[in-house]
């Protein structure tokens, strides 16, 4: 069934429009039979009640009083379209003018008959055998059921155009249209194809279906713009910064291989070489962790994790190294905070910040985890008393490469504070930076869970 | 020890194929998942190093059919960078241990050797006793001869961690995992700051060194 459908707008339009038209052609077809009918009868049940009449008169009058009778109503035939016959069983016309031969007893449908003017006039007759043989005919003109009828037809017919040309121009109309709207729509997505990713779909503001559908759709193409830039922009990042681990890796090689010539000397340069190597692998690693913890895939294997117990853990892992450093680590953690995640994931995030503070401090600095729960909400924060970061730079350093320009020296590649973000961000949670006055102070809620 | 390595690069194969018979044990490599499950079916390995992506069958499937067959030998499983999923989904379907490529040749031989030697049973001991140092595994106190030493907890696990594994090199990254449960390497030299932390309070009054440190490849605690 569905294959016999249109596809096109077209096609669409073109069929709803015959449809129409054949259903209004049956409607005109159901009022024209109902109101035919309904005259008909109107003209029987005169016939019937005049012929009553009559064969009462008769009955009670005679031959001369029905012939009477007969006469008077025959004055007003030209108003009542009525005619009459009436005639002896030898078939001599008694009374009645109607020219036409009296028919068989009971109803006809068609009884011809001679006009003055030699027209023929057709009318519908009941013809009735009284006593002593006489047969009397009433007869109603058809004209005005033939007139009325053609009337009928006239007007359906003019209807019937009417629809089929507002049907078929309405149909053809709103295809057009609809082609149109689309082929504009078309045409951008095949520019922004060949390449215009700038292009968007034409809004005309009134909040129709076909601009309220232009907008979603310049929603999505914002969307994968955004993503595309910021694709190339890691593209690019991951380029740059490669070539700067890579260019150290070869300066290491060449040297080897220009002023090396003992295997001691030899060996070190190896060493030194497989150091860098680490560094790009170190750095592809991170970024693959990013881009997969970014997924969200890892949130299928969340579980209830104590971030109590983890932190607890990282602060035991960090101390000895924090001290032995000239730091302090104070660690304020409320027990019996939950949340639904990954622990290796929290384990990396809080040893990331720490590190942070570590390679963005000087010795003597005070680090503070802190650990607070409450209203179905748990939240951790790292801070630290060191030089902290100006508000212009706090948003520029959760971005992925991203260093600032006093750190440059310091090892490591911006990717830190974005695996931080995304894991955050798996975590149903984002990191905010404040000033801890002084020092800097990075928060995170994460919703509870009991 | 008998060891079967499924891996489709050739490469890695090689090179782990190389590394392992320096070390002393019997190799047999395959290239497709499939090739390795009928030998893992078929011969009786000590251990399995499977790679996650296989043609044919990929690892985790081929670790699935050899587990649902009733097959227990101890697997390796060699996810590719990032993997985070993969390697829950290897552990959580029967995997021993799981290694990130590329690695060390040292980190999985040292792997190989503790799951190889894992013991089938569980054996209920309440005191490991390695030498002349003693654990309490269930008042988590240590004495070395006879002697009481005080340690965090945090460092109690690591020990244990050694006498567990007495004989057998304890990687960096092993310690990490098993003992403050990180995946992943800190820049930080942790483990080298608490070894050094524990090996201090165990030598204090000894001449010899309780823990003995393998250039390049960990930790290992032994018996004189």
């Amino acid at each position: 069934m569905r294959r016999f459908l249109p596809k096109t707008v077209l096609g669409l339009a073109t069929a709803v429009s015959v449809l129409l038209s054949v259903v209004a052609l049956a409607i005109c077809f159901g009022i024209y039979t109902v109101t035919h009918e309904a005259v008909e009868a109107q003209l029987d049940q005169r016939i019937e009640t005049e012929s009553g009449i009559l064969t009462a008169i008769y009955e009670n009058g005679g031959v001369p009083a029905i012939a009477a009778e007969i006469g008077q109503r025959e004055a007003q035939s030209r108003v009542t379209g009525m005619g009459y016959i009436l005639d002896d069983r030898q078939g001599n016309r008694l009374a009645g003018t109607l020219r036409a031969k009296a028919p068989e007893p009971g109803w006809v449908e068609f009884l011809y008959d001679e006009e003055g003017n030699g027209k023929r006039g057709v009318s519908q007759a009941l013809t009735r055998r009284l006593d002593d043989g006489l047969m009397l005919v009433v007869a109603a003109d058809r004209t005005p059921v033939d007139e009325m009828d053609a009337q009928l037809f006239g007007l359906f017919g003019a209807v019937f155009c009417a629809m089929l040309v507002m049907g078929v121009g309405g149909a053809l109309g709103l295809g057009i249209l609809i082609r149109r709207r689309l082929g504009k729509i078309d045409a951008t997505a095949q520019a922004i194809i060949d390449g215009d990713l700038n292009r968007r779909m034409a809004r005309d503001d009134t909040d129709s279906e076909f601009d309220r559908l232009a907008e979603t759709l310049n929603r999505m193409l914002d969307r994968n713009a955004e993503l595309v830039t910021n694709l190339q922009q890691v593209s690019n990042d991951i380029a740059h910064d490669l070539r700067t681990p890579l260019a150290r890796l070869q300066q290491v090689l060449d040297e080897a291989l220009t002023d090396a010539h003992d295997a001691a000397t030899f060996r070190l340069a190896l060493t030194r070489a497989s150091e860098r190597s680490r560094e790009i692998l170190d750095l592809f690693n991170a970024l693959l962790r990013i881009s997969e913890i970014e997924t969200l895939k890892v949130r299928e294997h969340f579980s209830r994790i104590d971030v109590c117990e983890i932190a607890e853990r990282v602060a035991d892992a960090f101390r000895p190294d924090l001290e032995a450093k000239g730091y302090t680590l104070e660690a304020d953690l409320e027990t019996g905070a939950f949340v639904n995640g990954d622990r290796h994931l929290m384990s990396q995030l809080l040893v990331n910040l720490i590190e942070n503070v570590m390679r963005h401090t000087p010795s003597g600095t005070l680090v503070s985890l802190s650990l607070r729960r409450g209203d179905g909400l748990v939240e951790l924060t790292v801070s630290d008393d060191g030089p902290g970061i100006c508000l212009a730079d706090r948003h520029h350093v959760l971005k992925r490469f991203a260093r600032l320009e006093k750190s440059r020296a310091t090892p490591g590649f911006g990717l830190g504070l974005s695996l931080v973000t995304a894991i955050a961000q798996a975590h149903h949670a984002r990191p905010v930076l404040c000033d801890n006055h002084p020092g800097l102070r990075v928060g995170f809620v994460f919703p509870g869970v009991e | 020890m008998k060891i079967l390595v499924a891996d489709d690069q050739a490469e890695t194969a090689d090179f782990i194929r190389r590394g392992l018979s320096q070390a002393g044990h019997v190799v047999a490599t395959v290239g497709t998942g499939t090739e390795a499950l009928f030998r893992a079916m078929e011969e009786s390995f000590d251990a399995i190093v499977l790679d996650r992506m296989l043609p044919g069958k990929d690892g985790l499937s081929v670790l699935k059919m050899l587990r649902a067959g009733g097959n227990r030998t101890p697997v390796i499983l060699l996810t590719a960078m990032g993997g985070i999923s993969d390697r829950v989904e290897g552990l959580e379907n029967g995997a021993d241990d799981y290694l990130t490529k590329p690695f060390a040749l040292s980190e999985l031989s040292a792997r190989l050797n503790v799951i190889m030697r894992r013991p089938a049973v569980v054996e209920v001991e309440t005191i490991l006793r390695v030498g002349n140092i003693e654990m309490d595994l269930r008042k988590r106190t240590v004495h070395r001869a006879g002697k009481r030493i005080e340690l965090q907890p945090r460092e109690v696990l690591m020990l244990e961690e050694l006498m567990r594994n007495v004989h057998r090199v304890m990687t960096k990254a092993m310690l990490l995992e098993r003992v403050w449960d990180f995946d992943f390497d800190p820049h930080t030299n942790i483990v080298e700051t608490h070894i050094s932390r524990l090996r201090a309070k165990l030598n204090a009054g000894f001449d010899d060194d309780a823990i003995i440190t393998v250039r390049g490849a960990g930790y290992m605690i032994r018996t004189p």
